[in-house]
């Protein structure tokens, strides 16, 4: 920062207080957070599960394209069944975006970062195929397609700012999803697979069948936050209506340490950074190219610092290990 | 002549001491072994000699001179070289490019020349390997060869061989011992580290005992018996011959006919196996380890597509009953033979692992919710029943020795009073004392009326535990004997196929059992 000239202590005083303090900035953070939320706790489960999700960018699009269909060509039904029908579109189109690869996974055994990530251009080239072609609005001058209706639109959340009700969505989910591990059969057995394949396989817990159901819900909440974005902010479907969220929450679920408390308390601080980038740029002088690379360095610093920990934590094992005696027969 | 000497070796971690004022004297041209339960502190012992640990307190002699190891590359130029238990070999490398790896700094190397070297420093020392050979391709014996060479290589004349048998067959172990007799034999010091007794008595000059890392006594062999080893070891009496009650058997439990099973590779892995288990009886397989023992055991637990043949459990037919439907009839208790690959989940607790297969069911759930007081109402009964060594019921299962692991095994497979107990190698990896527990709970559930399959390589464990013994040999039964008349000698014949000449087929028969 000081190699662009501007003051850091003054600009992060700037960011924060522009995307915590400010009452519209809380509301830009909480949009942000949003997508990053839904996404990021879809990952988390799927690395729960041994599986890692890097299709969040395609799941997104898909499920931005399934709320949209459902937003724009379904007519005359009452607010409280459109959003959810719509919503239920976007995790449906999203779920299907995970499912493939993880039944290609399960049945298989192709490997799922392989197929998540192709996936992804296939996502994004066919939502960018729909909004050129079939969905377009007529005489649009880039490729939109038209206001969804307003049945369908998500509540604004905040009155005034632009803070819709997709942060709640994410919220409750975390919510399900955290207590889903903490007390729930499933949750147990999603586990078992992720830790022991071998185990859950000789315990009779079908691992095949927990692994496309953990691949079809994350790309499902991926789908939920495509969603979100076109019903609660755009409303409408673009070419591209994620900028990366679908890779920044892998980073947000593996920063987590498998917490889903962790994944809204990351999710928060990726969001205010996202929304703190504009304020910035404006009123401290620095290109907001400069904050991601800010991004990238927090990322790398937790990285590094879990990876000492892990050392740390596997050396006192491996002396735990030298402990054994205690227990004597 | 003393070669080397430890004076008051102490090592501690933490609060911990696990070497405690450790004194040895071995002389050189020794094999001198060091006994002791898991966790006597044998392997800190070694790791301080061989240059991974600092000692805390004491001094190394050699040759009368103080030494002192900074790193393993240290000790081994002082001679001092470690084989451990699991291979430090790159399996895709080749015999020479493993044995001088590590020890080329120049930037020529020529491996024609280098391996000419091993070739002939191999037959110097009868250790034949072919030095082109990929390590990888080599069986278990060959490549304990190549790692033994690899020390040599180095000049080494101190040899600490860390449980070197753990992994071989009975052949091998027998060529191991050859090869270290002969290196004894050329003035080599060798340290043999085991807790298996008859090995030692077999090989050895003298056996120093640890208990709780300190020395308990050092003794010449043949001056006590194995009794006496097994007392100093434990602390206690160890009872060697089970006193097992007659048998009373019961109904029939499980009948086998004409199996046949594929393994992982497609590769017909039993091929028409057929028996029959009665209630209170132990069938015992014999038989070298990768005869099918494995591929038995998982098509019984239904985790093995069977391809011909059926299953039956109690006369109803479970040949293609999955494993979930097996698990939740609970009738089977399967022990499998490596706990911590497929018994456990190792990042988990204790409770989570003692409801590995009824986390389902009431009491432990109710519709998907788990019901916690009744989960550790049923770790604190199952830590009490089978006396689960643990200082906190939170504790994960990594944090447990290997005996306290099977333990937790052992509860939950026998939780539930099964009909059928499947138990494959059950005490490998394990010390006298939690073997003798380990079988004691077999028994117990022997009397109670259970049928039991017990697979183990070791034959003096299958021909303790079983009431009949199956020799298995390539995928079938070379036959199947009555455990109180038969000797070593016929087991081990059997073992490797030989079926006798005048076959007692009235055991085979009256052991089947006829399906109406």
């Amino acid at each position: 920062m000081i190699l662009t000239g501007a003051n850091p202590l003054e600009a992060y005083s700037i960011l924060f207080r522009e995307s915590l303090m400010d009452y519209y900035g809380i509301g830009n953070t909480l949009n942000r957070m949003a997508p990053l939320l839904l996404t990021s706790c879809g990952v988390l489960l799927a690395l729960k599960a041994g599986q890692l999700n890097i299709g969040g960018e395609g799941q997104i699009h898909m499920g931005g394209l399934g709320a949209a269909i459902i937003g724009l060509y379904v007519h005359g039904l009452p607010s409280f069944i459109h959003i959810p029908l719509a919503l239920f579109g976007g995790f449906v189109f999203g779920g299907i975006w995970g499912g493939i690869p993880g039944y290609l996974k399960a049945v298989r055994g192709v490997n799922e970062v392989i197929t998540t990530l192709l996936l992804n251009y296939i996502g994004l080239n066919i939502v960018s195929y729909m909004v050129q072609r079939p969905m377009i609005e007529l005489g649009a001058a880039s490729p939109f397609t038209p206001v969804i209706a307003d049945s369908a639109k998500l509540p604004i959340f905040l009155p005034g700012s632009a803070a819709h009700a997709g942060i709640s969505l994410g919220l409750i989910t975390a919510a399900i999803l955290g207590s889903l591990f903490h007390r729930s059969t499933l949750g147990y057995k999603i586990e078992v697979v992720g830790q022991n394949p071998v185990a859950a396989r000789y315990a009779g817990i079908s691992v095949s069948r927990i692994i496309m159901l953990v691949m079809a819900i994350s790309g499902g909440l991926a789908g939920l936050a495509g969603a979100s974005e076109v019903m609660g902010l755009k409303y409408r479907l673009f070419e591209v209506i994620s900028p990366g969220y679908g890779y920044e929450a892998v980073a947000i679920a593996l920063l987590s340490r498998g917490s889903f408390a962790g994944v809204v308390m990351t999710s928060l601080f990726f969001g205010a950074l996202r929304s703190g980038v504009n304020v910035l740029q404006r009123e401290a002088g620095i290109p907001f190219t400069i904050v991601y690379a800010i991004q990238g360095l927090t990322v790398l610093f937790i990285a590094i610092n879990l990876a000492v920990e892990h050392k740390v934590l596997t050396r006192m094992t491996s002396r735990q290990k030298e402990l054994k005696p205690v227990e004597i027969k | 002549m003393v070669y080397l000497r430890l004076k008051g070796i102490t090592k501690r971690f933490g609060t911990f001491v696990a070497n405690n004022a450790i004194d040895l004297d071995v002389n050189s041209g020794e094999i001198h072994a060091i006994l002791g339960e898991n966790g006597a502190g044998k392997t800190t012992l070694m790791n301080i000699l061989s240059g991974l640990y600092q000692p805390d307190g004491g001094q190394i002699y050699l040759q009368g001179r103080p030494v002192r190891f900074s790193s393993s590359s240290d000790a081994i130029q002082h001679g001092i070289g470690m084989i451990h238990q699991h291979f430090m070999l790159v399996p895709q490398l080749s015999v020479t490019e493993n044995i001088i790896l590590g020890t080329e700094f120049g930037s020529k190397l020529n491996l024609r020349q280098k391996a000419n070297e091993i070739e002939l420093m191999s037959r110097n020392y009868n250790l034949q390997v072919d030095p082109t050979a990929i390590v990888g391709n080599l069986p278990v014996g060959t490549q304990q060869r190549v790692e033994i060479l690899k020390v040599l290589y180095r000049g080494v004349k101190v040899l600490i061989l860390d449980e070197p048998t753990a992994v071989l067959t009975p052949s091998e172990v027998e060529s191991l011992f050859i090869i270290l007799r002969q290196l004894a034999a050329t003035n080599h010091t060798i340290l043999f580290i085991s807790h298996k007794l008859d090995e030692l008595l077999d090989l050895c000059n003298r056996v120093t005992v640890l208990r709780r890392g300190q020395v308990a006594e050092t003794v010449v062999n043949g001056s006590v018996s194995k009794a006496e080893l097994a007392k100093l070891m434990v602390g206690r009496d160890v009872l060697f011959d089970l006193q097992k009650p007659p048998p009373n058997l019961g109904t029939d439990v499980l009948q086998v006919r004409n199996l046949h099973v594929e393994d992982d590779r497609h590769l017909a892995a039993i091929q028409g196996i057929s028996f029959g288990l009665r209630a209170g009886e132990i069938l015992g397989i014999a038989g070298v380890d990768g005869n099918g023992q494995r591929e038995l055991a998982d098509a019984i637990a239904g985790l093995r597509h069977i391809t011909q043949g059926t299953i039956k459990l109690e006369g109803v037919e479970i040949t293609h009953w999955s494993a979930q439907q097996r698990v939740r009839q609970l009738k089977i208790g399967y022990i499998p033979e490596d706990r911590q690959k497929i018994g456990l989940v190792m990042s988990f607790s204790i409770s989570k692992n003692l409801i590995l297969k009824t986390f389902n069911q009431f009491p432990f759930s109710r519709h998907g919710i788990f019901l916690f007081s009744a989960i550790q109402t049923n770790t604190h009964r199952s830590i009490e029943q089978f006396d689960i060594r643990v200082t906190s019921e939170q504790l994960k299962v990594n944090q447990l020795s290997g005996g306290n692991q099977q333990k937790v095994v052992l509860a939950r497979e026998l939780s539930g009073n099964p009909k059928l107990i499947i138990a494959m190698q059950p005490c490998r990896g394990l010390d006298v004392g939690a073997t003798e527990y380990v079988q004691r709970q077999l028994l117990a559930e022997r009397q109670r009326g259970a049928a039991i399959l017990y697979i183990s390589t070791e034959l003096e464990e299958v021909m303790m535990m079983s009431d009949r013994i199956a020799m298995m040999y390539r995928g079938q039964f070379v036959d199947i004997v009555d455990a109180a008349t038969t000797t070593r000698e016929e087991i081990g014949l059997l073992m490797t196929g030989n079926r006798r000449t005048n076959t007692t087929t009235d055991l085979v028969t009256t052991s089947l059992i006829e399906t109406e």
